[in-house]
């Protein structure tokens, strides 16, 4: 039922991130091109290169807001609006209906930021490849040799940790853009329980939640003062803490992660009132 | 056998407001149930309660012996009075979504029903006028072979012409096995097919009785007596 409901979630979604995608990399390549023109052609065109730049800026903009506010509409309408008159009624528990939103919203969220540094990458390289900064052979046969050389390299130094520490802060940043989404979920169900102003309501759960939390680390650091740890970090060595940092990372962002669901769910299960 | 629908001591407050006080009731297999009452007497309230769409304050409702949930969504099959349809489906992908989910649809018995009903399927929902869409609502739903219909105000919003059509869509698509819970005002467009009646007023049951028993009680149609018990 899950892989159902994502399914057509992205079914419902897809046919506004593709084109959108579609804009901000077609217009990343025309500003790549503008880039790479030699300076005396780029004089004179002066006026169409900054407008369609300024297109462009407002493009990567737009994607990036329209991303976190479609994570918000299709909760919003699809569960707590009208439509949530059949999303309710499917044959699917309430925890199913809000993993696949939250499933669906952070890989639209995880796929818009690496969008985004592709879309960088193809404005800026044009432009470098042209004006001489980076040089690269008909055949790539020393580019490859280079990048060969510097992943060795970086290998020597690092060993395993050269795959292992991207790999974990990729985690951190997918279970933190989870938790991101689940956090606007809980503050939206929260305010689907007041008859009138239901968004309004959702601002002030989110403001709540924020003053909340402030207070939890404010006590947890004067505990901590109060009861130090009998193991100091600076023993370790600097991988070792980064192992330490990623953990601590992805044990927090879960914990919060699972607080949010089940405020979420419990309000679309026991306290449910559309109307 | 056990009784399709049940309600014990069903309460429902809006804040200080009650709309469901006390509801006791049953309701068993294989018939055709007009739950009817003025406007704001409590109908979608119940219909609601019994799609767990709304949390009870008090009591009980259950479904063929289950509370609201997954069990009973997949038995149900629910026509709220209102447009629940996602705009940027086609007629088609709608249908295809009520395959995807409800094990009971049927998918050529509903593409039937829309092409003598003249809506092309490649049709944006969008581009639809508020009368189609609802055709397209009561279509899906009495395509399902659900156990029990909840339709709230199915001719509420349609013109006279397109009432009958209806009437006859739901007479002509439900099993003997199953009951139809008919929500509405409109007493006399759907008297001549209903079995048993409810009175709801002001979110309390007033009177529950077989058609037949109705006439020969109190002398009357439905529709007079509703008219006598609810006069202004």
């Amino acid at each position: 039922m899950l892989s159902k409901l994502i399914s057509y979630e992205f079914k419902a979604t897809r046919r506004i991130f593709l084109p959108a995608y579609g804009v901000l990399l077609a217009l990343s390549i025309l500003n790549g091109i503008f880039i790479a023109l030699p300076d005396s052609i780029l004089d004179r065109i002066t006026m169409p290169f900054g407008v369609i730049l300024t297109i462009y800026i407002f493009a990567m903009f737009a994607v990036c807001v329209l991303t976190f506010a479609y994570m918000i509409n299709r909760f919003y309408k699809n569960l707590l609006g009208d439509e949530g008159y059949l999303m309710f009624t499917l044959p699917a528990r309430p925890s199913q209906l809000i993993w696949a939103k939250c499933i669906a919203s952070t890989l639209w969220m995880f796929i818009t930021a690496v969008l985004c540094c592709v879309s960088l990458i193809l404005l800026v390289t044009p432009g470098l490849i042209s004006h001489g900064h980076l040089i690269l052979d008909a055949d790539f046969t020393n580019f490859w040799q280079e990048l060969s050389f510097a992943i060795r390299s970086i290998w020597h130094n690092y060993s395993f940790h050269t795959i292992t520490l991207p790999i974990l802060y990729i985690i951190i940043g997918i279970i933190w853009t989870a938790n991101f989404c689940m956090h606007i979920y809980a503050c939206l169900s929260i305010g689907s329980l007041a008859t009138k102003h239901r968004l309004g309501f959702a601002f002030l759960a989110y403001l709540g939640f924020g003053i909340v939390w402030e207070i939890i680390v404010m006590l947890s650091a004067s505990l901590s003062d109060l009861f130090p740890a009998n193991w100091d970090l600076a023993t370790f060595s600097n991988m070792t803490q980064m192992y330490v940092f990623c953990a601590v990372m992805i044990v927090y962002s879960i914990i919060k992660l699972v607080i949010n669901f089940v405020i979420t769910n419990y309000i679309l299960s026991k306290r449910l009132n559309l109307q | 056998m056990e009784p399709i629908l049940q309600c014990t001591g069903l309460c429902k407050q809006y804040g200080k407001k009650t709309a469901l006080e006390n509801v006791t009731f049953s309701l068993e297999r294989g018939c055709i149930v007009g739950l009817l009452g003025p406007n704001g007497s409590g109908k979608s309230t119940l219909i609601k309660l019994a799609n767990g769409l709304l949390t009870p304050t008090a009591g009980e409702i259950r479904i063929a012996g289950n509370l609201p949930g997954v069990e009973t969504h997949a038995i149900v099959s629910y026509l709220p009075e209102r447009t629940y349809l996602s705009d940027w489906m086609t007629a088609d992908d709608l249908l295809k979504f009520f395959a995807d989910f409800y094990e009971d649809f049927n998918i050529d018995k509903a593409a039937e029903m829309l092409t003598r009903l003249g809506i092309s399927a490649k049709d944006s929902l969008k581009t639809m006028s508020k009368g189609t869409k609802e055709k397209i609502q009561l279509v899906v739903v009495m395509s399902r072979e659900a156990d029990l219909y909840l339709l709230d105000e199915p001719i509420g919003g349609v013109d006279p012409a397109a009432r009958d059509y209806i009437l006859n869509t739901i007479l002509t698509n439900y099993s003997e096995n199953s009951t139809v819970v008919i929500s509405t005002h409109l007493i006399s467009d759907i008297e001549k097919v209903l079995d048993d009646v409810l009175f709801l007023n002001n979110g309390q049951i007033t009177l529950h009785k077989t058609v037949d028993d109705i006439r020969s009680e109190y002398g009357k149609s439905v529709d007079a007596l509703f008219r006598e018990v609810f006069a202004c």
